[in-house]
């Protein structure tokens, strides 16, 4: 555990906790988080995290600080993760929010991304590192060294570099025709060293101009979702159908039964226990018995339920690729259970 | 935990918001306690409010959220899937349009960078590995004895060298020429092995003629050495290519037709919708226009049709506005020249979207032709050669234009057997392609 840590998690009382933990939040985290969402995404929050123009970076910031408060106090629990290095986690976790960010909201950036990451991969030439937590990439030759004081520098100052880059390297031809692997050398050469993936991202959609056109839906996939659906029109149709769900659900192979029951939402997006716990089909010990668990495994599955394909994975010690394979399994064999 | 819990407690316990330890204790005491078991039930409750019980098995529903990651993509690209979870992304992909385009721009990534992957762009002192060869030194430092050991291995290897040297010294400095050679060549612009076609005074010696043809601005004639008189006013990157068709006398493939011909990864889905309709132009092919006019089946009871034009990586590059059902073509805007691009045309029939082409159908792809070879195209114009338009258009894929510039030679060549040799080759090329 990061000694930084440590004041926080030997506080003698509530009150020393809470102080600690404002300290860590406010002297430490924030800074960070401020730090990655200026340099990721060129979002500028406040000391107090705000921003009146963006509030797309003041919900960015605010998630990330929630996700590190909840963070810290799962660490008092005694199954609570490790954190080896307190501001690589935090670093992390905003990196982590401005991906997901810049997908939902840069699809085109995204698939670049992908693009680049894949011939950094496979060009002989190029390479794509881990270095204290960062993906950096530059020439084959440079492969874990740490990055060049390049990326440090505002992107407007870059930005305006690039032009002259281009002119320079690219006057006599397009650069948007030029190969991509020639592209990316001539700026790994004209940086003279290692780069973050998200910056080089940037630089090439700025000198290719690629910009996000969001397309129109050529089809609406709530259609497909709403056929088929099992509703219950009143009470006692519903507990029937949760009734007959859950024989169903314990008698699946473990896996199966674990992937789909962990994460199963309903339509109002409440969890499988809850659920049954409310409808009253089965006690804390029977369900319990029907997962083939602990009561106290149960509960702190709860607490985390319904989870995600992420989630499922970590919790079952498997590969995502495993439990959607379960998961689908599962599903068949219940459709023709609950039809029959 | 012996005291009842409290009614913080009770909503917190609904709600997930107590801590584990606290949470584990206060169920183990409803679970010994019925009335705190009966007030955390009504709790869940009135937090569900009216909310009727409904679920679904869909799998759509199910995998909506599982986007496709880049490992994924790399695993789809490589074709190392297996069947259960490639059949589990095609559910996901049913629903997710931006996970849709996000596969579909992959691969033409891969396509597209497919062959610069082998090509080496970067400076010679980057092969040099100059920061790696400071840090190893810099490694063996902080460890003495790797670096005795290594030294020890160096002056081995030293040793063995000279040695070697001595007694095969000309093959081996021969060899190295060789290395040297092919490292000065440089990028390989041709797409397939070619023969080696580049004119050489030194091989005059060796030279034959091997074709003499009949051509619109007067005899061209091709040597075994690759030389080509006649078309002096051609290029030396066209003269190249005609030396090679005529020495294979057949034309291979253009790369971009293998591009645009590619089929469908499978991913796309099925679709159940009404009956679709064809397009008709541009079909998988190239097109010399940047600014093409789409053509498209009519189809019976519509009241409006949309284009929309996309780029490689997926994004829209072009709309039409809503197009009446008597118009069944349209005219792009500008387009890049030397990308690829792919359309799709909307349909409104009965208030419902027909699209073309379906979620399964592979893409409708087509190309530009590059902005190089619209010049190239204008100066071979002028050279009044069959030959050289037929080679030029059958390499940047035009094969209808090749076709017809063939025709022509065989009309002036009619004893001649390879002008026919290679309108087979392109007619060939054609229904492979097709």
């Amino acid at each position: 555990m990061d000694n930084v840590l440590a004041p926080y998690l030997n506080a003698k009382d509530e009150e020393e906790r809470q102080q600690h933990l404002h300290e860590l939040l406010m002297l430490r985290a924030a800074p960070l988080v401020r730090n990655v969402l200026l340099r990721r995404l060129g979002f500028y929050v406040s000391a107090q995290g705000i921003n009146e123009n963006n509030h797309d970076a003041e919900d960015l910031y605010q998630e990330a600080m929630t996700r590190v408060v909840q963070e810290l106090n799962q660490l008092q629990s005694p199954t609570g993760t490790e954190i080896e290095n307190f501001e690589l986690y935090v670093s992390r976790v905003a990196t982590n929010l401005c991906t997901d960010f810049l997908r939902a909201k840069s699809p085109a950036r995204t698939r670049l991304k992908y693009s680049l990451r894949d011939l950094l991969k496979r060009h002989k030439d190029l390479a794509s590192w881990e270095h204290r937590g960062e993906l950096l990439c530059g020439v084959a030759a440079w492969r874990d060294t740490g990055k060049s004081p390049f990326s440090d520098q505002p992107y407007e100052d870059i930005e305006a570099k690039l032009d002259s880059f281009k002119s320079l390297h690219f006057a006599d031809e397009d650069v948007r025709l030029a190969p991509l692997s020639q592209l990316l050398v001539e700026l790994f050469d004209w940086i003279s060293g290692p780069v973050e993936i998200d910056v080089l991202v940037r630089m090439v959609a700025y000198l290719l101009d690629i910009k996000d056109q969001p397309l129109a839906s050529l089809n609406d996939p709530s259609l497909i979702i709403a056929a088929n659906t099992q509703s219950s029109e009143s009470h006692v149709e519903a507990n029937e159908l949760l009734a007959r769900l859950w024989q169903a659900v314990i008698h699946l192979p473990a896996e199966q039964r674990d992937s789909f029951a962990l994460g199963f939402k309903d339509e109002a997006g409440q969890d499988l226990f809850s659920i049954l716990l409310a409808a009253e089909i089965v006690s804390w010990d029977e369900l319990a018995h029907g997962m083939g668990r602990s009561l106290e495994d149960v509960v702190r599955l709860r607490l985390r339920m319904p989870m995600d394909s992420a989630g499922l994975a970590d919790a079952l010690g498997a590969s995502r690729q495993n439990v959607h394979k379960w998961r689908f399994r599962a599903i068949r064999r219940l459709k023709t259970e609950l039809k029959g | 935990m012996t005291e009842h819990l409290s009614t913080f407690q009770v909503k917190q316990l609904a709600v997930r918001a107590l801590p584990e330890d606290e949470a584990v204790a206060a169920v183990v005491h409803t679970t010994k306690c019925p009335s705190c078991h009966e007030r955390f039930v009504e709790e869940l409750r009135s937090q569900r409010g009216s909310t009727p019980f409904s679920f679904t098995l869909e799998p759509e529903f199910w995998f909506r959220d599982d986007h496709v990651d880049f490992d994924l993509l790399v695993e789809l690209a490589d074709k190392t899937l297996d069947e259960e979870t490639k059949e589990i992304v095609n559910i996901h992909l049913k629903t997710c349009e931006t996970c849709r385009e996000d596969v579909r721009s992959f691969l033409a990534s891969r396509e597209a960078t497919a062959r610069e992957v082998n090509i080496s762009y970067v400076r010679p002192e980057y092969h040099d590995t100059h920061v790696g060869t400071t840090q190893w030194w810099q490694r063996l430092q902080s460890r003495p004895v790797y670096a005795v050991a290594t030294i020890v291995l160096l002056a081995l290897a030293v040793l063995i060298g000279v040695i070697a040297l001595k007694r095969s010294g000309p093959l081996e400095a021969s060899k190295q020429d060789q290395r040297n050679s092919v490292t000065e060549r440089g990028p390989d612009i041709y797409p397939s092995p070619a023969p080696d076609v580049a004119s050489s005074p030194s091989s005059a010696a060796d030279s034959a003629k091997i074709a003499i043809l009949k051509d619109r601005g007067g005899e061209v004639t091709i040597e075994k050495d690759g030389r080509v008189t006649g078309l002096e006013e051609v290029s030396e990157n066209s003269r190249q290519y005609i030396a090679r068709a005529v020495l294979s006398e057949r034309i291979d493939t253009a790369e971009v037709l293998k591009r645009l011909s590619t089929e469908q990864s499978g991913l796309r889905g099925n679709d159940d919708g009404p009956q679709g309709f064809r397009l008709l132009y541009p079909v998988r092919r190239v097109v010399t226009e940047d600014r093409p006019v789409f053509r498209w089946e009519s189809l019976p009871g519509v009241s409006s049709y949309r284009v929309y034009v996309l780029d490689a990586e997926g994004n829209q590059v072009g709309q039409s506005e809503e197009l009446p059902p008597t118009q069944t073509q349209w005219k792009a805007p500008p387009l890049r020249r030397g990308q690829t691009f792919s359309w799709v045309v909307t349909a409104m029939v009965d208030g419902k979207k027909v699209v073309s082409p379906s979620a399964s159908a592979p893409e409708m792809k087509f190309e530009v032709l590059s902005t190089a070879d619209t010049q190239e195209l204008s100066r071979l114009k002028k050279s009044n050669s069959y030959l050289a338009l037929g080679v030029f258009y059958a390499r940047v894929g035009l094969l209808n234009e090749a076709e017809r510039e063939f025709q022509n030679l065989i009309k002036l060549n009619a004893h001649s057997e390879l002008p026919r040799k290679l309108l087979e080759s392109v007619r060939r090329l054609r229904k492979q392609t097709n």
